[in-house]
């Protein structure tokens, strides 16, 4: 356990982990299932991350939904190891802010931006649009955007989301709706899938559904997608003066996409943080999915995506208790 | 040192100032390398044999050009698990130099060992802006929570469509079909984890209830179908 632990259990007069995880038992939330239940490949270490900051909101008597995503990611923060790239870029900070930015009423429609990493976008879509709206007053709408038209309508598939079949016309830039197939009468319905053909095409879903939040990953096509479509959106939303809060997730050095990839020779950070930087208003570090990537940059087992829908519903969950 | 005569006629011309070689990024610090042990960091490499029958994977854990972590994994050929396990063996406690130079056996993993120094000498590791690194262990961290290489299998025909057989979450038992026959979801076992389980002396058909598990809606199955004999 390392000192940040150590300081946010002291300030809860708690001495381990498993005291804290029994103090969120004891308030009705098992934080550790509500994890497992997320992305079932995650860590024992993103249960006990989310057990540390879902006690600290506790403990502090959160307010609102928003106050508690916002203490969780204290918690988030503390488990990042000290001189990594996670701790530099303040990772678990980051998913508190993001996930109060997703409770927060002034957001509408939260897009994630995704490649080959959709099923893991699918993970957390489905856990932020299964609680979001229990403590909004407006429904906040989810959106799946990604390269690949067929891969959408597999994704809405397996998982019951509505795929939105769009056709781009290249000559005028409008973008039209083809078919609209809904999996699944519940809840996850109400989450729409697109796949695109293009940049172009990514963008215009983008304005479609006046996305003001969104998450990218970083592969299979970042060069050609994820993070063009959201620079593109970005500079359009800045000149029209509307808001726009961009975060990048995945990336650190050697992950994914090295400069190698396009040119040998002097230092310069990987492709993908380059290219996250360039839009985004939080960086995270690692894998938008898969858990050993995201432990490898310095913070817990468990993907980007699905930690975005974690730390909603837990926020949510003791936001109830307590209010 | 001899020179040639040609070389001893020749008026010395002086050099001009130069600067030292591009400073690369190493476990947080940027520095100019001469020489192997100035490196650190943790990396990995993927290399593949000259039929491409096999593929291997490297994630070496290096400590001033010391290996001291090897994680080997492979996919395709049923002896590079044998030349992965002498690798294993093999490449610790050399220098990333020795190692490139070493008879891995296997064309696939000197392909990865090859792929891997590349990162290293042009400062892309994965720790390169890490500071102090990686701990030895990290690299444990990449077979994920059941300690188990992820291996995706999945096989179809145009006549037959789809079958589903190994995926992130485990083997996979059974998959969901809807009233189309298409597949929305699949039952499967993590094997990692009931094999922990087993281990800890959990009988087994109790491990492999707990071991199993759904994705998708499999519970809005209209049909179940074992992928290997439906």
């Amino acid at each position: 356990m390392n000192n940040s632990i150590q300081s946010v259990l002291n300030e809860m007069n708690l001495d381990t982990l498993e005291a804290a995880y029994q103090y969120c038992l004891q308030n009705g939330i098992d934080s550790k299932a509500l994890v497992n239940e997320t992305q079932t490949i995650a860590f024992e270490n993103a249960g006990e991350a989310y057990t540390l900051g879902t006690a600290l909101a506790l403990f502090r008597n959160a307010h609102n939904a928003e106050e508690a995503a916002n203490i969780i990611g204290e918690g988030l923060q503390a488990f990042t190891k000290p001189g990594s790239v996670a701790y530099a870029r303040q990772v678990g900070l980051g998913h508190g802010a993001l996930a109060a930015r997703l409770l927060n009423e002034k957001s509408q429609c939260f897009a994630f931006l995704a490649g080959h990493e959709s099923f893991a976008a699918a993970e957390g879509a489905i856990k932020i649009a299964l609680n979001v709206n229990k403590s909004r007053q407006t429904p906040l709408k989810v959106i799946l955007n990604g390269l690949g038209k067929d891969a959408a309508y597999l994704i809405s598939r397996i998982n019951g989301f509505t795929y939105v079949r769009t056709q781009f016309d290249y000559e005028t830039g409008e973008l039209h709706e083809v078919e609209r197939r809904r999996f699944s009468k519940g809840l996850r319905g109400e989450i729409l899938c697109y796949g695109a053909d293009d940049v172009r095409e990514g963008v215009a879903i983008m304005q479609r559904e006046k996305v003001d939040v969104s998450i990218t990953g970083n592969s299979t096509n970042p060069t050609r997608f994820q993070h063009p479509v959201a620079g593109i959106y970005k500079a359009e939303c800045h000149r029209e003066g509307k808001a726009y809060f961009s975060v990048a997730s995945g990336g650190g050095t050697g992950r994914t996409l090295h400069p190698d990839n396009v040119a040998a020779g002097p230092a310069s950070y990987g492709m993908t943080d380059t290219m996250g930087r360039m839009h985004a208003d939080a960086q995270f570090a690692g894998s938008s999915s898969v858990p050993a990537h995201v432990a490898m940059m310095g913070f817990i087992g468990m993907g980007n995506n699905p930690m975005v829908g974690a730390t909603v519903a837990l926020a949510i969950e003791v936001d109830q208790h307590l209010n | 040192m001899q020179y040639s005569s040609a070389i001893n006629s020749m008026c010395p011309i002086q050099r001009g100032d130069l600067h030292p070689s591009s400073p690369i990024p190493i476990e947080g610090s940027m520095i100019n390398p001469k020489d192997v042990i100035a490196i650190s960091g943790l990396s990995h490499g993927v290399g593949t044999c000259a039929p491409q029958q096999g593929a291997a994977k490297l994630t070496l854990n290096v400590k001033q050009g010391i290996i001291e972590e090897a994680l080997i994994e492979t996919i395709g050929c049923s002896g590079m698990t044998q030349s992965a396990a002498m690798a294993a063996e093999i490449l610790t406690g050399k220098t990333i130099l020795e190692a490139m130079n070493t008879d891995l056996v296997c064309d696939a993993i000197n392909v990865a060992m090859r792929e891997l120094f590349l990162q290293f000498a042009y400062g892309r590791t994965q720790s390169a802006f890490s500071e102090g690194g990686l701990e030895v262990g990290a690299a444990m961290d990449d077979l994920g929570q059941t300690q188990r290489s992820q291996v995706g299998t999945s096989y179809s025909t145009s006549a037959k469509g789809v079958r589903y057989l190994e995926i992130a979450e485990g083997y996979v038992t059974q998959l969901a079909l809807d009233d189309h026959r298409e597949v929305i979801g699949y039952q499967y076992v993590n094997l990692g984890k009931m094999m922990k389980s087993i281990n800890q002396g959990i009988a087994a058909d109790i491990a492999l209830k707990e071991a199993t598990g759904t994705y998708g809606r499999y519970e809005e199955a209209e049909h179940i179908v074992n992928p290997r004999e439906a």
